[in-house]
């Protein structure tokens, strides 16, 4: 029953590290398909890195201004709101510097307050506040200003969607591609939208809502939103549209499983869109900018506007309109909307291939799997190898894809999983290995506790046997005959070689008891050493190998049970035979170290990894089993705990010196016999 | 002759030491463990016991202790024989002139010495 357990239990803990890892790499590639918040997290962080890496190159050649109502404007021009008729001066100023386009960052939900009649308005009915009510009228209205400005160059005028009534009067079409995209994409809603005055006069309307990622982070701009049935373009894509002097879009949907949208197109250009029809912002380091105060006072050279696309968007602190960027922490969301229409018309637009995903997971199975593979045949630090030169490969190809393609690869979840994986791999097969180990040295105890009793009991008979022997021979139970006394002896001989031979095996189980005695007499190793290698000299030949004995002269005796040593010498020699290939050296030496001598043995062999050194004189720590397999050699994993323990009850110290594939050194002290 | 008891667990041991020592003309007894070798000696009062060391109930050793206690020992000889180490058993058996130690198998001529020497 117990055997049976223990039989179970042994082929457990043989497949444990590959059936935890199997299911380790299970889960990671169940958590990456179904990718919660934090998997996503850690895909996104992939993609930080390369734009940090890699940020958009300033391109001085792109139409793409921003005009930024920063901290400086405010205090210039005056608190916000602004007038009307401020923005309708910045659109003058921009339609005089001969800008192609203009996007406004804003949304204008209710009429000027500062309009003349309505300022009139708000004055209490004292006398002359009629007159004033009268010549207030005659004056244009701020909204009447800025409606005429809007209709002086082509602008698109922002709103949000959100609370409100519905989205505005669309100023543009969808040509749409394959099956009506808005069914794949989230309903946005109601929308805050500009006074009826602005948005008619506006060539263009369009949404400048951004979706942040769960950590806060703008990195993906929508291009299209849904509401209703409808679909209405972003701020991004009427700016473009009106850059282009274009009246619509085209738009690529695919049903089936995927249900996506592709692409927009808009004018020449192609962009690349996400499931839900967002594209991903390149951002660069230092974005064009200008301060809107600059552009109000004439500061800012008109020609720098010329043919350009502007957009004009709140900076200010106070206006809150700052986002998250992989690149820093606030950053005006005016600014993200122009980084993607810079790229679109740069051509060089960030995209997630669709295939993507799958080459991912591809990867993520393979390295995995890899790892369950290879992890008990080559061992941890090879694995370990594997491992980094596998990220040695793809890391730099995924910022290649990035670099040359605008494709975004993530090489970080598979690698974070393969490390998981090996891990886990590892761990377990530590645990499995020390679990067997401990097991394996219980054992060793019951059978150090059968070897002796039984071979006790097997003196017990034996013993009767030559005492009724001796007392027939010694004529107790009558005379015997010559003929008998002979077989009587030869009866007496076999019994005795039988007793010798069990007192031999209760000796080693003692020596791996612990219990052992030592018989200490004065030992020279010019005696010893030689007449070892002699004894080894056939085998070494036979295996191709050259043993060598080196003799300080003039060694002192040594204080030693000359039996034993010559046990522990025979184990390392062994040894170095055993993992020494055809052509290598094993040398015997012995030298004296002050008050001691020291006995080495050394080969060329395969050596023993550093982490392996501590476990060697472990009761069945066997090393690097790969090695060991590959090269057919087996071994019980007894031999150099009972050196350890022979040269321990001899006050010596025994220890190794050993580089992985250059060979072993085990060097062991003796006292000096003192005459 | 005298009375002999011999203490050990193996029947073999004790037939065939038995047998031996009937044949020198000595009467025999014996026990086969050592807590009845402890009980029977302060009845039987034999000249000379033979104790084997391991035996169940209470080791030869400690059988003589309990005999040394009732006075029985080290005036009554011991002879010990046992088939642990014979350096080893040296440590567990007392040191005295009226105590000997042979090791298992017990050659019989050097036990006839003993038995000689301890009587006279």
């Amino acid at each position: 029953m117990w055997s049976r357990l223990g039989r179970a239990w042994e082929a457990v803990s043989l497949r444990l590290p590959a059936a935890a890892g199997a299911l380790t790499l299970a889960l990671a590639l169940t958590a990456r398909v179904a990718e919660p918040g934090w998997v996503e997290r850690i895909r996104l962080s992939a993609f930080d890195l390369l734009i940090t890496l890699e940020p958009r190159p300033p391109s001085p050649d792109s139409p793409v201004r921003i005009v930024l109502v920063d901290e400086e404007s405010l205090s210039r021009v005056g608190p916000w709101p602004w007038p009307r008729t401020v923005h309708a001066a910045l659109l003058e100023r921009l339609a005089a510097g001969g800008s192609r386009a203009v996007a406004l960052d804003f949304v204008f939900p209710r009429a000027d307050r500062s309009s003349p009649a309505a300022l009139v308005a708000a004055l209490p009915p004292l006398p002359g506040v009629r007159r004033l009510a009268e010549r207030a009228a005659a004056l244009p209205d701020h909204d009447a200003l800025f409606a005429r400005a809007l209709r002086r160059l082509p602008v698109a005028l922002g709103f949000a969607f959100g609370a409100g009534p519905a989205p505005p009067p669309r100023k543009a079409g969808f040509g749409v591609l394959g099956p009506d995209p808005a069914q794949f994409l989230p309903d946005a809603g109601q929308a805050v939208v500009s006074i009826p005055a602005l948005s008619v006069a506006a060539a263009g309307a369009g949404a400048f809502s951004v979706f942040p990622e769960p950590d806060g982070v703008v990195r993906r701009i929508p291009l299209l939103f849904a509401s209703g049935s409808g679909l209405y373009p972003s701020l991004v894509l009427e700016a473009l549209r009106l850059y282009f002097g274009e009246a619509g879009y085209q738009v690529r949907a695919v049903g089936g499983r995927s249900k996506s949208v592709e692409w927009v197109r808009v004018g020449p250009r192609f962009i690349p869109t996400g499931a839900e029809g967002r594209a991903w912002v390149h951002y660069s380091r230092a974005p064009n900018t200008v301060p809107a105060w600059r552009v109000l006072e004439g500061a800012a050279a008109p020609e720098g506007f010329k043919d350009a696309l502007v957009f004009v968007g709140a900076a200010a602190t106070l206006l809150k309109d700052n986002v998250a960027t992989p690149l820093g922490a606030a950053t005006p969301g005016v600014v993200a909307h122009a980084e993607l229409a810079a790229q679109v018309l740069d051509g060089r637009v960030l995209s997630r291939p669709d295939w993507a995903p799958g080459l991912e997971l591809l990867y993520m199975l393979g390295l995995g799997a890899g790892m369950v593979l290879l992890l008990p045949r080559l061992g941890a630090a090879a694995c370990a190898g594997v491992g980094l030169g596998a990220c040695v490969i793809v890391f730099p190809l995924s910022w290649f894809a990035f670099h040359h393609a605008g494709w975004l690869l993530d090489p970080l979840t598979p690698s974070a999983a393969a490390a998981a994986v090996y891990a886990v791999v590892s761990a377990a097969a530590y645990w499995g290995s020390e679990a067997q180990r401990r097991r394996l040295e219980v054992l060793d105890a019951v059978k150090d506790e059968l070897i002796a009793t039984v071979s006790h009991d097997l003196r017990g008979p034996v013993n009767a046997m030559l005492m009724v022997t001796d007392a027939i021979r010694m004529g107790v139970y009558g005379p015997v005959t010559e003929k008998q006394v002979q077989n009587l002896d030869l009866l007496q001989a076999s019994g005795h070689r039988l007793t010798h031979f069990v007192s031999n095996i209760l000796d080693a189980a003692k020596i791996k008891a612990g219990r052992m005695e030592l018989l200490k007499q004065p030992l020279k190793a010019e005696e010893l050493l030689p007449s070892i290698a002699d004894l080894f000299g056939l085998s070494a030949r036979a295996k191709g190998v050259r043993l060598e004995v080196s003799l300080e002269p003039g060694l002192p005796a040594v204080l030693a049970d000359r039996e034993k040593i010559e046990q522990v010498i025979n184990n390392l020699l062994g040894n170095a035979l055993k993992f020494t290939p055809s052509g290598g050296v094993v040398t015997l030496s012995a030298f004296s170290d002050g008050g001691v001598v020291q006995f080495a043995v050394s080969d060329t062999g395969y050596g023993i990894a550093a982490e392996d050194v501590p476990k060697l004189f472990r009761k069945f720590a066997q090393v690097d089993l790969a090695k060991q397999r590959e090269t057919a050699i087996k071994g019980t994993g007894l031999g150099l705990s009972i050196c350890k323990e022979v040269v321990d009850a001899h006050g010596g110290k025994i220890w190794v010196k050993s580089e992985k594939d250059k060979g072993s050194s085990f060097l062991f002290t003796l006292p000096v016999a003192t005459a | 002759m005298a009375l002999i008891m011999i203490a050990d667990d193996d029947d073999a041991i004790v037939s065939v030491l038995t047998d031996f020592l009937e044949s020198r003309g000595h009467r025999v007894v014996s026990v086969g463990d050592g807590m009845a070798a402890s009980i029977k000696a302060q009845d039987w009062k034999p000249a000379l016991i033979v104790s084997d060391i391991v035996m169940p109930g209470a080791y030869g050793t400690s059988a003589y202790k309990s005999l040394e206690n009732a006075g029985i020992v080290p005036k009554t000889p011991v002879i010990f024989i046992t088939s642990v180490e014979l350096e080893k058993a040296r440590k567990v058996v007392p040191d005295n002139p009226r105590t000997r130690l042979l090791g298992k198998p017990v050659d019989l001529g050097k036990l006839d010495a003993a038995v000689k020497e301890l009587l006279a």
